[in-house]
């Protein structure tokens, strides 16, 4: 296991995934912004004060980890490709149902202009009363799967290109303060034929990074996943595993030395889990990984559900959490220190 | 030989029609005006497929979520469950689960089709024109979960052919669409057995030797496969298939010469999975060469897989550049 970074947490650390959902009147902010009604200034108090009353609600819900619920993100690829020179967007595409997002063509060589995310953590540090905030990054080879390109002559020297411009970031993160990054990769084991030189280029990002690094891959083959846990540059492996019923949770067993984000709370499904179901689930994780190796969070993002609901999941997953939190606590197991 | 150019799949869902259902599914929007917007969105795909010049084309399947859904939520027997990713792209549908033995009454897909030809008809496009889609057995059979102590793989294929596809495709035929889609990506992407694919299509081309049944692969090529549909779509004369040439990094112009002739070709030759466009005069100049001069048979054109993987505005301009592949080749076979 990593080197501890001097914070203690208690024991089952919960957390988010990252994107929560956006305020009604932040919506309607956005949209009187898009329609020239309001200027970019009054946006950004927006998203300011949207940041403030969903860290609120995370803290208030009991979770231990938060973050800014991406309240300036309209989707996870989109926002660092509109950041990033090089990308063009000709318009939204389905991911599913009827949700749609901007999928991002490469028509030039990309460059890294300015740090993307770092004013975020920075006012997420100084809004949540937490130890430890997550900031949340979308993944080298995950912006090169779900951009159309047209420029690089193949996809492993963009996604080996972009890994240069996420290492630039989080070092850029690093030296802001921020604790613990969460690399998103929910395409990495979409090519199989692709993983081995992917693995390469996603630990790229972790060049140089002395802090804590997570990866959240979810929807995916885990099987497939844990073949590489040894080789990736991570500490925490963050899955979901609530949407596919714990199937597969046997394979955090080959986690070694790092630890589980165990996904505990479907985040497609609008209906409320059940606390003490929450509380087997992480029982079971137990028996495959040492407690102090696994942190709690929903599957994914909540962005998608109503914010009632998605805050109502928060406090069940905390309340689960709880339960499973008794028996080690009673084992004199009641912290555990962030590691690297 | 004829050259033709078609559509099949869905087309992508525009900005006003996805406000429009989230609206209706939110309680904001009423189902008669929902189903106003429908029509509108209808109306506009089918004056764009007959301005570019499309032989045969889908309703859009602008109703349905992805190829499986609604219809799986019609098939008693079967949950509808949590996403699953649609083959290796960032697309994901709800996964079929089955549950028990599967029965199906109503005929959805045809039913929701059966308003598009209402539309159609008004706007002077025959339902010979329109066809009906639907996952193709094989696709279906490999994207679903199934509990093999109820029901073998091999009953479960059988039973959503003789009891989902039989239903559709009596339907469709009789509202006289007679083009039924079947999309089997499963067909090039997985190995399936080659004799399996042969009694299941021989089977349905028997049964409905009025239709013209469509075998609709994508994301890839497999040569065996390609060559069993072309041997069969030879023999039955009422089945159709596409073949994928925008995966490969060679696509195998020699087969292609040798299928061609056999009948029943579709070459998909515009790739819905990049934003890059075709390289217009190259296509022509190789289908030329592999088709050659040989007369009697048609030949269609088309894109992979369905165009709701591109921004609408690509998709659009690559429908176009299809049109100019046509005509070119018209021009220069005279």
């Amino acid at each position: 296991m990593g080197e501890g970074l001097g914070i203690e947490l208690p024991i089952l650390p919960t957390s988010v995934i990252g994107s929560y959902p956006r305020p009604k009147w932040l919506r309607n902010m956005i949209r009187q912004r898009s329609l020239g009604r309001v200027d970019d200034k009054a946006l950004e108090e927006a998203f300011d004060d949207a940041v403030r009353v969903v860290v609120w609600e995370q803290e208030k819900a009991g979770i231990d980890i938060p973050s800014d619920g991406e309240m300036r993100r309209d989707e996870m690829v989109e926002y660092f490709a509109a950041r990033i020179e090089g990308f063009k967007f000709y318009g939204p595409v389905r991911v599913w149902g009827n949700n749609f997002f901007n999928k991002p063509a490469v028509v030039s060589k990309l460059s890294y202009a300015e740090p993307i995310v770092v004013r975020e953590y920075q006012f997420l540090r100084n809004v949540s009363k937490k130890a430890v905030v997550k900031v949340t990054i979308t993944g080298p080879y995950t912006i090169a799967d779900w951009s159309f390109n047209e420029y690089y002559s193949s996809k492993e020297e963009l996604v080996f290109e972009l890994a240069k411009i996420i290492n630039k970031e989080i070092l850029s993160l690093q030296e802001a303060g921020a604790l613990f990054v969460q690399v998103d990769e929910p395409a990495l084991t979409t090519h199989p034929e692709e993983m081995e030189w992917a693995v390469e280029a996603i630990n790229e990002v972790a060049r140089g990074v002395n802090i804590k690094l997570g990866l959240h891959v979810c929807y995916s083959d885990y099987e497939l996943l844990s073949k590489y846990f040894e080789r990736l540059a991570f500490s925490q492996f963050v899955l979901e595993f609530a949407n596919r019923g714990f199937r597969d949770l046997h394979i955090i067993s080959r986690l070694g030395d790092k630890e589980i984000g165990l996904g505990v709370i479907d985040v497609h499904n609008r209906a409320i889990e059940d606390p003490s179901s929450i509380a087997k689930a992480i029982e079971k994780a137990a028996k495959y990984i040492e407690p102090d190796k696994i942190y709690i969070n929903p599957d994914c993002g909540l962005k998608l559900l109503p914010r009632d609901t998605a805050r109502r999941k928060l406090e069940v997953m905390v309340i689960g959490t709880n339960m499973a939190r008794k028996e080690y606590i009673a084992r004199g197991m009641s912290k555990i220190e962030l590691r690297r | 030989m004829e050259i033709h150019m078609m559509q099949h799949g869905i087309y992508p869902r525009s900005r006003g029609l996805a406000r429009a259902i989230s609206r209706y599914m939110s309680g904001k929007l009423s189902r008669e005006s929902l189903e106003e917007v429908y029509t509108i969105y209808t109306e506009k795909f089918f004056k764009q497929m007959t301005r570019i010049g499309c032989r045969r084309f889908s309703d859009g399947m602008l109703r349905w979520d992805d190829i499986f859904n609604p219809l799986i939520s019609w098939i008693e027997g079967v949950e509808v469950d949590g996403l699953k990713r649609f083959y290796d792209n960032n697309y994901f549908f709800r996964q079929p689960v089955i549950k028990s033995k599967i029965s199906y009454r109503e005929a959805i897909a045809s039913s929701l089709l059966e308003r598009s030809v209402e539309i159609a008809k008004k706007m002077d496009v025959q339902a010979d024109r329109l066809s009906l889609s639907l996952p193709g057995p094989f696709t279906m059979v490999t994207n679903s979960l199934l509990n093999q102590s109820e029901y073998s793989i091999e009953g479960f294929l059988r039973d959503y052919v003789e009891k989902v596809l039989v239903t559709e495709i009596d339907r469709s035929l009789r509202m006289g669409v007679t083009n039924i889609d079947l999309h089997e990506p499963s067909l090039v992407v997985y190995n399936i057995s080659l004799k399996e694919i042969e009694d299941i299509y021989r089977g349905l081309s028997e049964r409905f030797p009025k239709a013209r049944l469509w075998i609709i692969t994508y994301f890839g090529y497999k040569k065996e496969t390609i060559y069993t549909l072309a041997k069969l779509a030879g023999r039955s004369g009422n089945i159709f298939y596409t073949a994928d040439l925008t995966e490969i990094a060679s696509p195998p112009w020699d087969q292609i010469s040798d299928i061609a002739s056999m009948g029943g070709l579709a070459l998909s030759i515009v790739n819905t999975r990049t934003t890059k466009i075709e390289d217009q005069r190259n296509l022509v100049d190789k289908i030329l060469k592999a088709i050659g001069r040989r007369g009697g048979a048609e030949l269609y054109l088309t894109h992979n897989a369905s165009l709701e993987f591109l921004p609408e505005v690509v998709a659009v301009k690559k429908l176009k550049l299809l049109r100019r592949i046509v005509s070119s080749i018209r021009k220069r076979l005279g």
